[in-house]
C-alpha cells in the first residue's frame, strides 16, 4: 500500500480519529479488532466512543422518517415474540420457568413475593415458592414453605374451589408417587390455609412439582390423586 | 406529577421490554419505526431489504433490551445505532455496486434535528451541525455520507477519484477538527 505515512502524521487526536472511525464502521475488521482490545482496557478511549456514538446519531435527526407498511409490524410481532428458545436471553425469573410466561405471571410472581413478604409468621420469608395458575379457569393457587416454621401456606389467590368438589395439593418428586399436602382453602375457609409438614413430607418439597387435583369433598379417599390434575408448577427456591 | 420527557419515556418502555412486556413493544415500535425504517431504507436504498433490516432491529431490540440500561447511551442513540449498524452490516454484504457520484447538493445541507428531539439533544445537535459546518464542505459531506449512507473509504475515494488513503487522511483530519469544535 502506498501512502502509508500520510496516515502516521497526526500529532495530536489520533484516538478521537480512531474512535471515530470505530463507530463509523470504517475500521477493517483485523484494526476493529485491535482497538477492541485496546478499548477494553482504556476508558478513556471507550469515552470517544461513546461521545462519537452519541454526536453521529444526531445526523440520523436529519433521514426522513417514512412510515413501514403495517404487515411488517406482524412479521416482526411474529419474530419476535416467536423466537426459538433459548435464543432468547431471557430474565432470571423466566429461565427457571417452565411455561410460556407474559406479564401476567410477572405480576403474580412479585404478588406472591410481597403476599409472603407480610404473611410468613414473624415477617420470614418462604424458602421455597409454587404458583399454580389453572388453564382455562380464573383459579391460581400460591404456596410457600416456611422452613423454620415448618409449615406451608396455600393462598387461594382467585378463583373458587368447585362446587361439590375439594382441590387437593400434592408434592410430587421425581418418580415417586404424590403425597398429599392438604387441600386448598374454599369459600368458607377464606382465602388462605396453613399446613404444618411432616418433615418426612418436607424434605421432598426443594426440586419437586407442585400438583393440584380435583377430588371428591374432603380430599382423596385413596392417600393419591383420583381426579383429574388441574394444574402443576415446579416448586422454586424463593 | 412532572410530565415525563420523550426520552424517559422511551427509556420506560425498553425497561418494561427488557420484562417481556408484548405491549410496550407495540407502543416502542409505533413510536420510533418511522425514523428507524428511515435510516434502514436511506442506507439500503431498497424497500424489501430494508424491511428486512427493520426486523432485525426490532427483533434484536426485543432480545437484549436488559443490555440498554447497562451501555450508558441515550435511548435514541440505542435504537439508531443498532438499527444503522445492522443495515451498513446489509448493505457491506452484498454484492458490490457501482459508486455513485458524490453529489453534494444531495448531502449537504439541511434541516437539522427533527422537531421531536428535546431541547438539550436540540442544543447538542445544533452544535453537531453547527461544527460540521466548519468543514470544508465536501468534508462534511463525506462524514455524513460515511454515517448516513455507510460508505466505505473505497466507496469514498472511487466517488471522488482519490487514493484510499488520501481520503482516509482527509476524513480523519475532519474528524479530529470536528472533534476539537464540539469540545469547545
Amino acid at each position: 500500500m502506498t501512502g502509508e505515512g500520510d496516515m502516521d502524521d497526526l500529532p495530536n487526536g489520533g484516538d478521537t480519529a480512531l474512535a471515530a472511525e470505530y463507530v463509523l464502521g470504517l475500521m477493517p475488521d483485523a484494526e476493529a479488532r485491535a482497538f477492541e482490545a485496546r478499548l477494553a482496557k482504556e476508558p478513556e478511549l471507550e469515552r470517544e466512543v461513546v461521545v462519537w456514538t452519541e454526536y453521529f446519531a444526531h445526523l440520523a435527526g436529519d433521514v426522513t422518517g417514512t412510515a413501514p407498511a403495517a404487515a411488517v409490524k406482524r412479521r416482526i410481532e411474529a419474530a419476535a415474540f416467536g423466537d426459538a428458545p433459548g435464543r432468547r436471553r431471557a430474565p432470571l425469573w423466566r429461565m427457571l420457568m417452565p411455561y410460556g410466561a407474559g406479564a401476567v405471571l410477572a405480576a403474580v410472581l412479585a404478588w406472591a413475593a410481597f403476599t409472603f413478604g407480610l404473611l410468613g409468621p414473624q415477617g420470614e420469608r418462604p424458602a421455597l415458592v409454587a404458583d399454580i395458575a389453572v388453564e382455562d379457569s380464573d383459579l391460581a393457587i400460591h404456596a410457600g414453605w416456611f422452613a423454620e416454621a415448618g409449615e406451608l401456606l396455600v393462598i387461594r389467590e382467585s378463583g373458587n374451589v368447585p362446587a361439590g368438589s375439594d382441590l387437593e395439593l400434592w408434592v410430587v418428586a421425581g418418580d415417586e408417587a404424590p403425597v398429599s399436602l392438604g387441600l386448598v382453602p374454599d369459600a368458607g375457609q377464606g382465602d388462605r390455609l396453613r399446613y404444618g409438614l411432616p418433615a418426612s413430607v418436607a424434605e421432598r418439597l426443594p426440586e419437586a412439582m407442585l400438583a393440584v387435583s380435583q377430588e371428591p369433598p374432603g380430599g382423596s379417599p385413596t392417600g393419591a390423586p383420583t381426579g383429574p390434575i388441574l394444574g402443576t408448577a415446579p416448586i422454586t427456591v424463593h | 406529577m412532572p410530565q415525563k420527557t420523550p426520552q424517559e419515556e422511551v427509556e420506560d418502555l425498553l425497561a418494561r421490554i427488557a420484562m417481556g412486556d408484548r405491549e410496550a413493544f407495540s407502543s416502542l415500535y409505533d413510536r420510533t419505526s418511522a425514523k428507524l425504517f428511515g435510516i434502514c431504507l436511506r442506507i439500503l436504498g431498497d424497500r424489501a431489504e430494508a424491511e428486512e433490516a427493520l426486523q432485525e432491529a426490532y427483533v434484536r431490540i426485543w432480545n437484549r433490551a436488559e443490555a440498554y440500561r447497562v451501555n450508558g447511551f441515550s435511548p435514541m442513540t440505542w435504537l439508531i445505532t443498532l438499527t444503522r449498524n445492522i443495515a451498513i452490516d446489509r448493505r457491506r454484504k452484498r454484492p458490490a455496486r457501482p459508486a455513485e457520484g458524490l453529489d453534494l447538493a444531495e448531502t449537504m445541507a439541511d434541516s437539522g434535528p427533527g422537531p421531536e428531539a428535546q431541547a438539550a439533544e436540540r442544543s447538542e445537535a445544533e452544535r453537531l451541525h453547527q461544527c460540521l459546518r466548519e468543514l470544508p464542505e465536501d468534508r462534511a459531506a463525506m462524514v455524513r455520507r460515511v454515517y448516513l449512507d455507510g460508505d466505505t473509504y473505497a466507496e469514498l475515494a472511487e466517488a471522488t477519484g482519490t487514493k484510499l488513503n488520501t481520503v482516509r487522511t482527509w476524513l480523519r483530519r475532519s474528524l479530529i477538527q470536528l472533534r476539537e469544535c464540539l469540545a469547545r
